[in-house]
């Protein structure tokens, strides 16, 4: 469908989160915990931060849960029963709305899907993600650490959203993306005003201080440089960047359970433990910290971006803001771009 | 603050040009002016890069457990007091060798939260530094090749903070009561073991959790693998922990790993009159046997 553009005051705008609410729809948004903001149910609009630039974790838990269950065995001496974790993935009855996430989150979700229908249709991701509607607010102030521009995006992509929101004084400009997000508002439209597409906030152009590509070619070139032994001596390998990071999907399956009952769960993963790829021989093929770094440089922003035409990093700079070490990915990619040129 | 960052260098160049080591780890500037970083120092003409202010938060310690860092033989290494006792307990435990470290240590009177720093906080007080910086007993680092005195005033204590007082208060609450507030905190748990990466005692080449013949620790999410992590990981430290607090400041979804960790370090005190890291000749209190032990069962 073509662009729908609104208006909505935001006194309105807590009305239209509100009503949801009372609709059944299950909310998720930023929420203050612990010193810190973290994207979570909430029960009200008034429960929402929504001035805080990124919440400390992606929402990528609502795409690919931490545990899930991909199926249950019981044994009762006699019959085995098995119960397919499909059944049980959660927003089959009740429509779940991501609300005032960033659009750097929003468009994590278009590029993970990619991967998750790579062949074999993983059924638990696309289930989850037709189920969530995403409405996402723009960003007025990125910090240091952001590079959604370097990364092809911009702090007012609607790209991923089904709603992206702008902030103008105290109202927002609205732009419905697709169906999704024009089912959504269906219901509460009288809280919104239609506008012309040139009444809508043009994008502000955005600075970028390197072209992504740039790395891409130091990569395609550079797998045994030194760069990267050095560099990541001080990666400690606690894969807080990939656990963090709204797009990092690697997961491990395990089983769980003796003979009379059971579940075989998927549980997230990370490229950054010496473990991942560690051979039964002993043999391990990434065996420094350098060489996973590498690895995860290499997966974001060369073998992704080659298999299905799209970086797998949204720039929002997770990973760099939660490192316990400093390791900051923005600079990284800086110097692989400049190590390009050099 | 140039003072210091002057005499380290010096240390540094010396010891590099002497070839009495082959690698510093020290602390360089970070992404922005509050946030230090470690940094690998191996030529004399890179020591420019060596400071340390009161945002060098990082156990550098922890560096020693990795491979990557123990090829280089001989590392010199800038230590606070809190940090040089994980060295102490590395030495006990035989995992460095005195003769392969310069302990180059500088004088700390408390290192800024860093949540606070990232927020632009610059002042040393009692409301900005951890709480192991208000109970420091080691501002001088206990071992030391080298001594950098403190650039920053001891810190004026009103009385108004007590650091740890939720360990009092979690005391104070019934079995049923400190579960709830533990299952709580353990479900924020992501499983992301970055506590145990971040410290400088957890150097197991494969840790109990990845272990799966048999699989000693649920992998799943849920209560009781997430309960099951955190604990085996509290008494692997106990009578370990030196009280870094790296664990709590690398935990993503922040459960106070400190209360856990603080409760073992005063239990032990309790019980068996040890502190760990403070001396370097002491065997570690689980691996010695004494004659004159209270419980009956070892006789």
């Amino acid at each position: 469908m073509e662009e729908k553009y609104f208006e909505i005051s935001a006194e309105d705008l807590k009305k239209f989160v509100d009503s949801m609410i009372k609709d059944n729809f299950e909310i998720i948004a930023p929420m203050d915990r612990d010193g810190d903001t973290f994207y979570g149910k909430i029960g009200k609009f008034d429960d929402a931060n929504l001035d805080i630039l990124l919440p400390k974790m992606s929402y990528k838990e609502y795409l690919l849960p931490k545990t899930e269950t991909l199926f249950e065995y019981s044994f009762s001496g006699v019959d085995i029963d098995i119960k397919d974790g499909i059944e049980s993935v959660e927003g089959k009855n009740r429509k779940r709305v991501i609300f005032g996430g960033r659009p750097c989150d929003a468009a994590a979700g278009p590029i993970m899907e990619k991967v998750f229908n790579w062949g074999y249709k993983d059924d638990f991701f696309n289930e989850r993600f037709k189920n969530l509607t995403i409405v996402s607010i723009a960003c007025e102030k990125p910090d240091d650490y952001c590079f959604c521009a370097e990364m092809q995006l911009s702090p007012e992509s609607s790209h991923g959203s089904d709603l992206l929101l702008k902030k103008t004084g105290d109202k927002y400009s609205a732009v419905v993306v697709n169906d999704k997000g024009l089912e959504l508002i269906a219901s509460y439209l009288n809280l919104f005003k239609e506008i012309a597409k040139d009444e809508f906030p043009p994008d502000k152009d955005w600075k970028k201080i390197f072209e992504i590509e740039k790395a891409k070619s130091f990569l395609d070139k550079n797998f045994k440089h030194n760069y990267f032994q050095d560099r990541f001596l001080s990666c400690i390998g606690c894969g807080i960047c990939t656990y963090t990071c709204p797009t990092c999907h690697c997961f491990d399956i395990q089983d769980e359970g003796d003979m009379k009952k059971g579940k075989r769960i998927r549980n997230w993963d990370s490229c950054q433990f010496a473990i991942f790829t560690l051979h039964t021989s002993g043999h391990n093929p990434r065996n420094t910290q350098g060489d996973r770094y590498r690895q995860r440089l290499m997966h974001k922003f060369k073998i992704y971006s080659e298999k299905f035409d799209k970086y797998l990093c949204v720039g929002c700079g997770r990973c760099s803001r939660n490192c316990p070490q400093d390791i900051n990915i923005k600079e990284v990619v800086k110097d692989l771009t400049e190590l390009a040129s050099a | 603050m140039a003072n210091i960052d002057e005499k380290l260098q010096k240390i540094a160049r010396d010891l590099l040009e002497s070839k009495e080591v082959s690698l510093i780890i020290g602390y360089t500037g970070g992404s922005h002016p509050q946030r230090m970083r470690p940094v690998f120092i191996t030529k004399p003409e890179d020591v420019g890069r060596l400071s340390f202010n009161r945002h060098s938060v990082q156990d550098l310690a922890v560096f020693l457990k990795k491979q990557e860092v123990k090829k280089f033989g001989r590392i010199g290494i800038v230590v606070k007091g809190c940090d040089e006792k994980a060295l102490n307990v590395l030495m006990q435990e035989y995992q460095v060798s005195r003769e392969n470290i310069k302990i180059i240590g500088v004088e700390c009177n408390g290192v800024i939260r860093q949540d606070l720093a990232d927020k632009g906080e610059t002042d040393l007080s009692e409301n900005t530094v951890y709480d192991k910086c208000l109970m420091c007993g080691e501002h001088t680092p206990i071992l030391h090749d080298y001594l950098i005195e403190c650039a920053d005033p001891q810190i004026s204590m009103s009385g108004d903070i007590k650091p740890f007082a939720k360990i009092e208060e979690l005391d104070s609450m019934s079995s049923e009561e400190k579960d709830v507030f533990w299952e709580k905190e353990f479900d924020k748990c992501i499983k992301c073991y970055a506590c145990r990466q971040a410290c400088p005692l957890c150097y197991c080449s494969r840790c109990i959790v990845e272990k799966n013949v048999p699989q000693w620790i649920d992998t799943n999410f849920g209560k009781i693998g997430n309960a099951q992590w955190n604990l085996i990981r509290a008494y692997h430290l106990a009578g370990r922990c030196i009280g870094c607090g790296e664990c709590e400041r690398a935990c993503p979804v922040n459960i106070p790993l400190m209360l856990i960790n603080g409760k073992m370090a005063r239990s032990i005190h309790d019980l068996f009159g040890y502190k760990s890291g403070l001396d370097v000749d002491a065997k570690p209190v689980f691996g010695v046997f004494s004659e004159s032990d209270f419980n009956d069962f070892i006789k």
